[in-house]
């Protein structure tokens, strides 16, 4: 598929592709950028359209225009914790949220069996149409940010400043800080079988020099891998010998600006494995590069291969296989589920044997890819690297896997990048109000020893960080750092404004003995709207209508929905915040970057090396990282009050 | 996951003497409201103006019903002028320990916690009371204290206990475990949290919580000793009793009533477990000023103790005060059972033990009827080292776990189970030293097939 040039540069209008060739245009090869973004996927992207709003000016150095935001994986969107994730991303003005409702095939929202606090929203989208409307995206509402076409080989860094980033084909890029969004193409390497292939994705040159240049700059490299199940044609399998799954017919959306469902809805398809599929495997593991040593890397736990399945589960008599439609017009069907790095034909003979997929023919085999990951202790929070503080890094290079965490990881840095250069204050979401928050704090204060996907459980406060709230949860943060516009803001504001009005009106409305709410139900003796409300058997809807005082009011549906979420689980809520609260303090004593730990004599041998090794920013941070005692904690505090005394002593002394 | 919060200042309390008998005792607090936590336990409302930092008064700490649990001296700080570098309360009591530890849990009743092992000391550390040097080597110190903790909770764990605590906090983490794999991967449409499996996994978790809940209290009777006092009517042969069951003639033994004046206390051991007998006055009406400050002695002793052994006696038989008479920590004896008599009083509900302290027989069943109810049996050598810390972390995960299997039952949703599953963890890890974290979601990964 070819994509038509999107960019505003009237001088590349000649090519179907915005190449822009840097050495034929000496006169802009010197200007300085404040922000030059590496890679074009979903953290790239973000990063690339948070600085733009913040107000810098950005490059974005990709390998190919056409692949901007590619869905490397599965054709879908969110999904539990994930979804929320989504949410998060378009309350700070991101991009991932407009594209996936633009691109959306399929919406069903998970966990609707239990409490809203889990709900998640999760969408198939197409996956052309997903990279189209980042596009279209790019060219309508980010006009400045310059694409540039080429390969990164390297960075030039004096005083542990980065001063440009070096390019295969065009001169360097003066910059005043960049930010790496190197997903898996770092050392890429992918295996299906025997067949191993140079590439950060099938086919796709990998991108070997930057590790080198990390390396040479100190940054260690770990080495993970993960994998992606076979493309097969629609029309070799037997779509009715399987379970269908229909979107769901409820009206929502990803993103605040969507009105309207933009495309057909398509259907997914359940299918099971069989004994004889889990047979062919296991008969010829040993070509399977995973169990004969080939790799040796770590792979996601909650994301097996279907060799891992049948190998660690041989009691089991059946996997679920679900295929998803690459799109609305799109020949190709994902196989999720059946993710590989057998050799092809076993592959193929495998799926063969699950009904429907008698003639199943191949577009893509299932591969895995292998791909250098810089540990990310190396990161302070707002995802700059601590050993070149201009030099950002976000998404899969982080160790993370999965569109959503990248899209966060590159929004918050993209913001922090720009930030930066303006000398503001940084972009810091805490544990308490956002997943990503809760994904940088875990990535920062622990050491990955498998790619980290976000979950619901990870978070201790799950129930204030739902997807009904997000805009909520950051409008503040949101507003103040520049990435959302004055007028969304003021909505927002009074939108919370009106939430908190009504929780007000219904704690002050008493209901007496003997007052009918919805039916039958009396109250037992006065008692306010809101404690009413926890009834279960009690709705919001038809108590206002019962209420002469309360009936009076304009109400919205969206807002009574927020408003019952928050009654539903009051006492709850206030036990997170009042626990939050109690947490603020520690979150808010900053450590100095130059503290020095070796000074501090009685810290635990374990504790001062991962505090070495993390150099963490707050006492809050220190407290979760494992090995690190409260003792070792009391020291600091004590060290970084008394050196704070000694320095304000020494200069009322000058 | 959360991890130490060093910057706490929420309000602690312990004993700042050691355990056992001693002339004067201090219960210690520290934090932000303790001032008025005192103020609250010696009845006030507010904060009575004239307390200021470091002037001592003398005051009654009371019950919740507004009775004294002890006198002593109140001696307030503000921070930074004290010894952890906040607000501090210290109360100097009579060295009784069991009065200390009412006057303790009085406390916590009002809004203090247990302190941790070490944790004055870390406050003090973290509000600069200490130099760098001084926090120094004081570090190790903190660290000693909490390891001298950790090999206390350590000697409970070499017993029976290390497994049945782990197993414990095991089967909380599977439950945990399922609950949070149904609400992350529900997009595999997996349904295994079955709530009628749950609550029959919870109940051997509430026994066993509720045995370490015996442990716990029986620990404290174990520091502190069983405090029993013998009363009844004049001349029923309280004192005969009290010898024979210390095996020595320490009281003086006379037919005419009123001999025991004043109380007589003597300390013994009753397989392993410390032991307190007071013999009382006898409580009758009299006259004599000596005897009728006797029995208002008498009548304080029997508020304290632990157990109260009734004596009965012909030909009166005078049972004790509806009042006393349905409390549990009342045993009916029947003493001078060498003499051949029925024995009942109008009223009576419950059973009578029958002693001679002259023969010596029922002695044995008596001592071990004792036992009982005060160890409700425990298990004597497994309840060394635990703590009234222990028991209100045991007592907090029992009131969490109740909270669950309730929400369970009404058909709540999973991630309100999950909240208070975590509570009951958090509870639990705090005594068994074993982090929860990730271990949660490796059990996941370990034990099903998940993920696509």
């Amino acid at each position: 598929m070819r994509v038509p040039c999107l960019s505003t540069r009237e001088r590349t209008k000649s090519s179907e592709y915005c190449v822009l060739d840097k050495r034929d245009e000496p006169s802009e090869s010197n200007t300085m950028v404040d922000v030059v973004v590496i890679g074009g996927g979903h953290a790239g992207v973000e990063a690339a359209t948070a600085s733009a709003r913040v107000g810098a000016s950005v490059v974005l150095v990709t390998r190919e225009r056409a692949a901007l935001a590619r869905l490397s994986c599965n054709p879908a969107m969110g999904g539990t914790a994930k979804g929320q994730l989504v949410k998060e991303v378009d309350a700070l003005g991101g991009l991932m949220g407009i594209a996936t409702d633009m691109a959306a095939i399929q919406y069903r929202m998970l966990n609707r069996s239990k409490g809203p606090a889990v709900w998640s929203p999760r969408a198939q989208t197409d996956r052309t149409m997903y990279t189209q409307a980042i596009d279209r995206l790019f060219f309508t509402r980010y006009p400045n940010i310059e694409i540039v076409e080429d390969e990164v080989v390297g960075f030039n860094v004096s005083d542990d400043q980065l001063r440009s980033v070096e390019l295969a084909n065009h001169n360097p890029l003066p910059c005043r800080t960049a930010i790496l969004c190197a997903g898996t193409f770092m050392r890429g390497l992918t295996h299906c079988g025997t067949d191993q292939q140079a590439a950060g994705r099938y086919g796709e040159a990998p991108a070997n020099r930057i590790s080198d240049s990390l390396t040479q700059l100190g940054f260690p490299l770990l080495r993970f891998k993960t994998g992606t199940p076979p493309r097969v044609y629609r029309n070799s399998i037997d779509l009715e010998a399987m379970e269908r799954q229909d979107s769901e017919p409820d009206l929502w959306f990803f993103s605040h600006e969507t009105t309207k469902r933009h495309n057909p809805q398509l259907p997914c398809y359940r299918a099971y494995t069989i004994p004889e599929t889990h047979e062919l495997i296991r008969d010829r593991i040993d070509e399977s590069p995973m169990y004969n040593g080939t790799i040796t890397s770590t792979g996601p736990r909650y994301c097996p291969s279907i060799e891992d399945k049948v190998v660690r589960f041989p009691d089991r008599e059946r996997h679920p296989l679900i295929f998803e439609p690459e799109g609305l017009n799109d020949p190709l069907m994902y196989v999720n589920g059946f993710s590989s790095s057998m050799p092809v034909e076993v592959q193929q003979r495998s799926l063969r044997a699950v009904p429907g997929c008698e003639s199943v023919e191949f577009a893509l085999p299932g591969y895995a890819v292998e791909y250098d990951v810089v540990p990310p202790h190396e990161l302070s929070a707002t995802l700059a690297s601590k050993r070149v503080s201009n030099l950002y890094l976000a998404g899969q290079i982080n160790g993370t896997s999965g569109y959503e965490e990248a899209a966060i990881q590159g929004l918050v840095a993209g913001a922090n990048a720009a930030l930066s250069v303006q000398r503001r204050d940084p972009l810091i979401l805490r544990r308490d109000e956002a997943y990503g928050g809760v994904l940088i704090d875990d990535l920062v204060t622990t050491h990955p020893t498998e790619p980290y996907r976000m979950f619901t459980s990870r978070a201790e406060f799950r129930l204030l960080l739902r997807q009904d709230n997000a805009e909520e949860r950051l409008h503040d943060k949101a507003f103040s750092a520049g990435l959302i516009p004055e007028d969304r803001y003021e909505t927002i504001c009074e939108r919370v404004k009106e939430k908190q009005e009504w929780l007000r009106r219904l704690e002050t409305t008493r209901f007496r003995r003997g007052d009918v709410v919805s039916g039958d139900n009396k109250p037992d003796q006065v008692d306010s709207a809101a404690h009413l409300l926890k009834r279960s058997d009690v709705g919001l809807r038809s108590l206002i209508q019962s209420s002469e005082k309360l009936k009076v009011y304009p109400v919205n549906e969206s807002m009574l929905d927020a408003v019952e979420i928050e009654l539903r689980y009051a006492g709850y809520l206030d036990r997170e915040r009042r626990l939050v609260e109690k947490l603020r303090a520690q979150e808010e004593k900053r450590i100095p970057e130059s503290l020095n730990y070796e000074e501090i004599k009685a810290l635990s041998a374990e504790g001062r090396q991962k505090l070495l090794q993390h150099r963490p920013a707050t006492i809050g941070q220190a407290s979760r990282i494992p090995g690190v005692t409260p003792s070792d904690l009391a020291l600091v505090v004590v060290y970084m009050r008394n050196a704070g005394s000694m320095s304000r002593a020494s200069e009322s002394a000058a | 996951m959360s991890g130490p919060n060093v910057l706490d200042n929420d309000p602690i309390v312990a004993l700042a003497t050691a355990s056992g008998r001693s002339a004067l005792g201090i219960v210690r607090m520290s934090g932000e409201g303790v001032w008025q936590i005192a103020a609250n336990a010696c009845g006030y409302n507010g904060l009575p103006a004239d307390w200021t930092p470091q002037h001592a008064r003398l005051v009654r700490v009371l019950n919740r019903d507004g009775e004294p649990l002890d006198e002593g001296v109140l001696l307030p700080w503000r921070g930074p002028q004290s010894s952890t570098g906040e607000d501090v309360i210290e109360f100097i009591g009579h060295g009784s320990p069991a009065g200390l530890e009412l006057v303790a849990e009085r406390f916590v009743e009002l809004g203090a916690r247990p302190a941790q092992p070490g944790e004055f000391t870390r406050r003090a550390f973290i509000n600069g009371k200490l130099t760098l040097d001084q926090a120094e080597s004081i570090a190790s110190y903190i660290d000693a204290k909490t390891s001298a903790a950790a090999r206390a909770s350590l000697r409970v764990m070499l017993g029976g206990l290390k497994s049945q605590l782990n197993t414990l906090q095991g089967g909380l983490e599977d439950s945990l475990g399922l609950v949070e794999l149904e609400l992350d991967f529900s997009e595999d449409g997996i349904k295994v949290f079955n709530r009628k499996a749950f609550s029959d996994s919870l109940h051997p978790i509430f026994r066993d919580l509720q045995q370490l809940q015996k442990q716990a209290h029986a620990s404290k009777y174990l520091r502190n000793g069983i405090h029993i006092v013998l009363a009844g009517d004049a001349n029923v042969g309280k004192s005969t009793l009290f010898n024979a069951l210390l095996g020595m003639e320490r009281a003086i033994v006379h037919e005419m009533p009123g001999t025991t004046r004043d109380y007589l206390d003597a300390a013994v051991e009753w397989s392993g477990v410390p032991v307190r007998l007071v013999d009382t006055a006898g409580i009758r009406k009299s006259g004599e000023t000596v005897e009728r400050e006797g029995v208002r002695r008498s009548q304080s002793l029997l508020d304290h103790a632990d157990v109260i052994l009734w004596l009965i006696a012909p030909p009166e038989c005078v049972g004790p005060d509806k009042s006393l008479s349905e409390e549990s920590r009342l045993i009916l004896v029947r003493s001078k059972s060498d003499l051949d008599f029925e024995t009942s009083y109008p009223g009576q509900n419950s059973d009578i033990i029958s002693v001679s302290g002259l023969t010596g027989a029922g002695l044995d069943e008596l001592k071990q009827h004792v036992l009982d109810l005060v160890l409700q049996g425990a298990n004597v050598d497994d309840s060394l080292g635990l703590e009234q810390r222990h028991a209100r972390l045991i007592e907090n995960t029992l009131e969490a776990l109740h909270r669950a299997e309730n929400l369970s039952e009404q058909g709540e949703s999973e991630e309100l189970i999950a909240v208070e599953l975590r509570v009951a963890l958090d509870s639990l890890s705090e005594i068994t030293g074993k982090v929860v974290g990730d271990g949660v979601l490796n059990r996941i990964f370990g034990r099903f097939c998940i993920g696509k």
